[in-house]
């Protein structure tokens, strides 16, 4: 076989099966070249192996699934933060262009969607506390995964990020409000350029957690991010609500605020795109909690 | 292998858990053909499929073989033991053989009733 035939399934696998499975393969065909067909079964058993091996999918360990979910709503939550960047431009100064008696619930549908956000933060960064320790023993022990990679890509973002923070935040300086809400082109592509490394470089973060973790975590500390990571994806539900709340308070209340017109719908664009975004991250935070759930049954 | 062999390749296993009723259809669930294999002793995969091929009619794929092997792995239901010239015989352990009659007994279950049904239906019939 010119190929390997085992090339589908995850490494972790191969290393663990895959030379009896070779010696089976060459048992099975007896000196006969494989056909098509044989090679396509191989490969879709490769391929269900690596979901299952992800977690993801498939009926797997009860750990990879609380795993996978766990990770799941982690980066469900990356996305709501970008969706939450987008929310926060919207709302900037928002109270200043509603009469003082039209302010009541715009500011308590604003606050809800601060509080889920800062209830999800913390319950994030509760995962991290939780993580470390057991990564930090692995690491004394030399058994920690490698990371280096990836946490040197991470920290150029992170670094890379608060450069282009300080030189936008000296730019926005010397712009009206009206150049910082879309009237001066440039600053509204470095605006969008800038958050897009804000959301990439949460990623990266994610990614590093994720990787650190996978190894690391014991069986108990995975049960608490498993809890924690149900809790987040309350959490990203709540801001999402109020998020879509405030719009159509703003929308009804001051149309003029969010578009420049009278005729401001809730079914404007940026709000279709930040509701969009905050909608999929629910459902790929549902997701993470169904296989979290699945490793119980 | 021959074209025909397709046919009777069964699906891969579904069976997760010891407390999981088989899914695939007809009683030929890879690991309840792999226990039953292995409750008369080691085998390594080929032999494993040549010995289900004899006693069940149906022939594993080493996809199949070694995606059910590996969840039985898993369970604890089976275990490795020291490999001869690449092949790596298995054994079934005590879980194993538990795992294995419980999964019989469900088996006779619809064995039983299932015939006891389709007498009464041919006995009305006639």
């Amino acid at each position: 076989m010119s190929r390997d035939p085992l090339r589908y399934y995850p490494r972790a696998w191969r290393d663990r099966y895959g030379e009896e499975m070779r010696a089976l393969i060459e048992d099975d065909l007896d000196g006969r070249a494989p056909t098509r067909r044989y090679l396509a079964r191989l490969a879709v058993s490769g391929i269900r192996e690596r979901v299952r091996a992800s977690g993801l999918a498939g009926d797997s360990t009860a750990r990879a699934r609380r795993w996978a979910g766990s990770s799941t709503v982690l980066y469900a939550w990356v996305a709501l933060c970008a969706a939450g960047g987008s929310f926060a431009k919207s709302a900037e100064h928002f109270r200043s262009a509603l009469p003082v008696d039209e302010r009541l619930a715009p500011s308590l549908a604003y606050d809800v969607v601060v509080a889920g956000a800062l209830a999800g933060g913390i319950m994030i960064a509760a995962g991290v506390a939780v993580a470390l320790p057991g990564f930090a023993a692995a690491a004394r022990r030399g058994a920690a995964p490698a990371i280096g990679r990836a946490v040197v890509r991470a920290a150029a973002a992170t670094v890379s990020l608060a450069a282009g923070t300080l030189g936008l935040a000296a730019w926005a300086h010397h712009l009206d409000a009206a150049q910082r809400n879309g009237a001066n082109g440039a600053y509204s592509a470095a605006f969008v350029a800038w958050a897009l490394a804000g959301v990439v470089t949460l990623a990266l973060w994610a990614k590093v957690s994720t990787r650190a973790a996978r190894a690391t975590l014991s069986d108990r500390a995975l049960r608490v991010e498993s809890r924690l990571a149900v809790g987040v994806t309350a959490a990203a539900v709540v801001v999402s609500v109020a998020s879509g709340w405030w719009w159509a308070e703003m929308a009804s209340r001051a149309p003029a605020f969010l578009t420049g017109s009278a005729g401001a719908s809730i079914l404007d664009a940026r709000a279709v795109g930040t509701l969009g975004l905050m909608a999929l991250a629910i459902v790929a935070a549902g997701y993470g909690v169904a296989r979290i759930a699945s490793a119980r049954a | 292998m021959r074209a025909s062999d397709s046919n009777y390749y069964v699906s891969r296993s579904k069976v997760s858990g010891v407390t999981r009723a088989p899914r695939s259809s007809y009683g030929h669930d890879p690991s309840v053909l792999i226990l039953t294999s292995l409750s008369s002793g080691p085998r390594h995969g080929h032999a494993l499929a040549q010995d289900i091929e004899s006693f069940a009619g149906v022939r594993l794929g080493p996809g199949t073989l070694y995606g059910a092997i590996t969840r039985l792995e898993e369970l604890g239901l089976i275990e490795a033991l020291e490999p001869s010239d690449r092949r790596r015989p298995y054994q079934i352990t005590a879980a194993g053989r538990d795992a294995l009659a419980s999964a019989l007994a469900r088996l006779r279950r619809v064995v039983d009733e299932g015939t006891a049904r389709l007498a009464a239906a041919t006995a009305g019939a006639s």
